[in-house]
């Protein structure tokens, strides 16, 4: 298992390398730089060459991304935000707590109700309470969020005066933005897990589960969902991913200082060391979220771990009904 | 029934108590002021800064030399007194009795040190391009002699603006200029207390303010980027003002029964701009049809609500030296006459680069449609900002959106030096921008401002549009908030009820 965890990490290394390279190319050869940008039309090209000299801007290509390549190699360093002449981790580590906690409450929303609802709908298929969720998960699917929070700000916040409308610093503020993103994701979660749990229903093993006079309810949710499970897992874990590179849309509507806010302003402004760190933080944190998603698989399926344990210790169960 | 007497008891108490208090003090001052503003501070550094967003806090923690209010009288601040020795000489006396956010006293070496760093950054180089700060001469303490490096009539807008607002030399030499922008130590009548990066920047009294100290001791500043969310902030409590106030939110906000509108003339405006190196523009005539051919107040109306106003003017009527030119008319009649005129009948396709700005884009939408009236076709093209700047000057039209409350500043586009844009290379426009800046009499310095506004309404290098305000929403219990028309609202004579 360790070897397994520890050869995934080593491939992330020329994944990271290769997402640098293609962002930093990308905003090199985009028209415009930051010194345009940043110094405003009323600048004259005097205090543009001041400014380019100033950052390396004036550099070659090659100069300039291996100068930055070298900074994030042998010090750890992303390099400094143009506009506020931060160190770009710092930028990201204070916005990712919000962003983390968003994500984190949203997914756990999305998989309470995903995975309650898809079983109901798997274990009732075609009944009316079926048809009611599966409709309402083709609503949530369709529903963009940014109508979604706008229509429960104004709902909840303006008509009610429930929650507040914009900010993420209390509970009471989390609610909205949660309700936001969680009811969206928690749609294909509700409908992978129906049409997974719809398939493995009808083996015979749950058959034989039933037939040894098993209850209704363990059989459910131990003898399928347990068998289920896989592919609910690689949803929960991809939307979660995706989450922690920052939902933009709900973070606007919301006013939530979110990493994806910041890595929207960051292009706006050609930004270019907080775009690239930024970039290269959500590759890895997406890469993170996968190994951890390759992980749990194997605790879903023992036929996965047993491909990851050597086969002295496979040996200890094999031993246990004699 | 014993408990049912307990809680009247307690609410006749309650009634009682609240009727005193309303005897004595009629309203109670709140101690904390919560403004919603659009966007987060890219720096607390005032020479690193370009944003009337940055300015608009930072104008709360910081102190200038002098003030000059709109009328362009200049009051004293950190400097008492001042006097040209000659043109290029100003001689100023410094208060005794400032200090820092830190503790240390301000003298003459923090404004030289100010002003050496405004010259060292490229963001506010051209800003401080007058002065010269190796042969400024300190004569003690407290009395400076600002050398300039040609008769600058500017000087005390520059010294009154954002990027001159006085830093404490010692701290920045301390903590470094990037700590510095985190950390700000000025000598104004607020500290900054805490900075949530992207969310919220809380500002408390500087009890040890040299001049009135604040009303209100705590001043929270809310980002909310979406304009609809600040007022909707507003509306449900969350805040007491809000800057930036979109032109379809102002009914709303009118029908509301606690927050009101206060809107007024603003330094901002939007003027068509024509690129000169363009055969087809450089044709008097075509400019001159183009012009003509669009109904400003149709357009004006419909794009901003009927909370902008047409502009009647080369820059916006809150600025020096305006001089009224009068809307240039609509006569599509005449517009194809001289297109006819100029060789063209069937008129001709150009090129459109704007903003993507939803009031740019609306502009630009309309600008198009009327052109194509007259048979001008117009290919639209939008860029963000970094492209736009980029591009230089390879398409036709523009659009500028400016907000700047003086003239040499906004003529600078006009100027040959600055390149970008329009690029007219007129010498004799070019002569009379820089002889303009030299100019210290008031009455003759407006002379020549109205005689460059004259010449280019007539030479037609660009076509102003709108003049648009400057709208806050307020709670009816804020009171003191002056109609900044650039935004730069002084929270310390601000106060909140209750």
């Amino acid at each position: 298992m360790f070897k397994f965890v520890a050869r995934r990490i080593l491939m992330m290394i020329p994944v990271l390398v290769g997402v640098s390279f293609v962002i930093f190319s990308m905003l090199y050869f985009a028209p415009g730089d930051a010194a345009d940008v940043i110094l405003g039309d009323q600048a004259t090209p005097a205090d543009k060459a001041l400014f380019r000299s100033q950052h390396g801007l004036d550099q070659p290509f090659i100069v300039q991304y291996l100068r930055y390549m070298e900074g994030v190699i042998t010090r750890g360093d992303l390099g400094t935000s143009y506009v506020t002449r931060q160190p770009v981790t710092v930028e990201i580590l204070q916005r990712f707590p919000t962003t983390l906690k968003l994500a984190a409450l949203s997914t756990l929303l999305a998989v309470l109700i995903g995975v309650s609802v898809g079983i109901i709908s798997a274990t009732r298929q075609y009944s009316f309470m079926d048809n009611l969720f599966t409709s309402i998960s083709m609503i949530g699917v369709s529903m963009p969020n940014f109508w979604q929070g706008m229509m429960l700000i104004i709902i909840f916040s303006v008509a009610l005066r429930w929650f507040p409308p914009s900010g993420f610093s209390t509970p009471m503020h989390w609610v909205l933005p949660v309700v936001t993103v969680g009811t969206n994701a928690s749609a294909n979660i509700m409908r992978m897990t129906r049409s997974s749990m719809l398939e493995i229903i009808r083996q015979d093993y749950i058959r034989t589960a039933r037939a040894k006079g098993q209850t209704e309810r363990v059989v459910i949710w131990k003898h399928a969902l347990k068998n289920a499970l896989i592919p609910i897992i690689t949803v929960i874990g991809l939307s979660f991913g995706r989450l922690l590179g920052g939902a933009v849309l709900t973070e606007s509507i919301f006013s939530i200082a979110g990493l994806g806010k910041l890595m929207v302003d960051a292009i706006k402004l050609k930004n270019v060391p907080l775009v690239q760190g930024g970039v290269l933080f959500i590759a890895f944190v997406m890469s993170l979220v996968n190994l951890v998603v390759d992980i749990l698989y194997s605790f879903a399926d023992p036929r996965i771990r047993s491909m990851y344990t050597r086969p002295r210790t496979r040996k200890a169960p094999a031993r246990e009904p004699a | 029934m014993k408990k049912k007497t307990f809680v009247m008891a307690g609410v006749i108490l309650l009634v009682l108590a609240m009727s005193v208090q309303a005897a004595d003090t009629g309203k109670k001052l709140s101690d904390t002021l919560r403004v919603a503003t659009w966007e987060d501070l890219k720096t607390m550094d005032p020479q690193a800064s370009n944003f009337a967003s940055n300015w608009m806090v930072q104008l709360n923690i910081f102190d200038t030399l002098v003030f000059e209010t709109q009328d362009g009288d200049v009051e004293p601040r950190l400097a008492t007194e001042w006097k040209f020795m000659d043109d290029t000489t100003l001689e100023m006396k410094l208060r005794k009795d400032v200090v820092f956010h830190d503790g240390s006293k301000f003298t003459a070496e923090d404004v030289l040190f100010t002003l050496k760093r405004g010259k060292a950054n490229p963001i506010s180089a051209s800003t401080f391009a007058s002065f010269d700060t190796d042969n400024t001469v300190i004569v003690d303490p407290y009395t400076i002699r600002l050398k300039l490096k040609a008769p600058y009539a500017a000087v005390f807008n520059t010294l009154s603006s954002g990027r001159g607002s006085i830093v404490c030399k010692a701290a920045v030499e301390k903590m470094g200029a990037d700590a510095f922008a985190r950390n700000p130590v000025g000598s104004g009548p607020y500290k900054l207390a805490k900075w949530l990066s992207g969310s919220e920047i809380d500002l408390v009294r500087n009890d040890n303010f040299w001049g009135t100290k604040a009303i209100t001791k705590n001043v929270i500043y809310k980002v909310i980027p979406e304009a609809a969310n600040r007022v909707i902030e507003l509306e449900t409590g969350g805040v007491d003002g809000v800057f930036d106030v979109a032109a379809n939110d102002v009914k709303r906000v009118k029908a509301m029964k606690d927050n009101h509108i206060l809107m007024g003339d603003s330094a901002r405006y939007m003027t068509l701009t024509f690129s000169m190196k363009d055969q087809l523009l450089g044709n008097k005539d075509i400019r001159y049809a183009l012009s003509y051919a669009i109904d400003k107040k149709a357009l004006v109306d419909s794009v901003y609500e009927g909370t902008a106003a047409v502009a009647t003017g080369m820059y916006p009527s809150t600025v020096y030296a305006f001089k009224k030119e009068g809307m240039i008319p609509y006569d599509p009649v005449k517009a194809k006459e001289l297109l006819a005129k100029a060789g063209y009948p069937n008129g001709f396709t150009m090129n459109f680069l704007i903003e993507n700005r939803e009031a740019d884009i609306r502009l630009a939408e309309i600008i198009q449609n009327m052109w194509a009236a007259v048979g001008v076709k117009v290919k639209l093209f939008q860029m963000s900002a970094s492209t736009y700047t980029a591009q230089g000057n390879k398409f036709q039209a523009g659009m500028r959106a400016g907000n700047a409350n003086e003239p040499s500043n906004i003529l600078i586009i006009y100027d040959s030096a600055f390149g970008e844009r329009l690029e007219p290379n007129d010498t004799w426009l070019d002569k009379r921008l820089a002889a303009a800046k030299t100019i210290y009499d008031s009455k003759k310095r407006a002379a020549a401002y109205g005689e460059i506004q004259d010449y280019l309404y007539d030479v037609r290098y660009s076509v102003p549009l709108a003049f648009t305000p400057v709208i806050y929403a307020l709670s009816n219990k804020v009171e003191g908030w002056d109609c900044d028309p650039l935004m730069m609202i002084h929270m310390a004579h601000v106060s909140v009820y209750q």
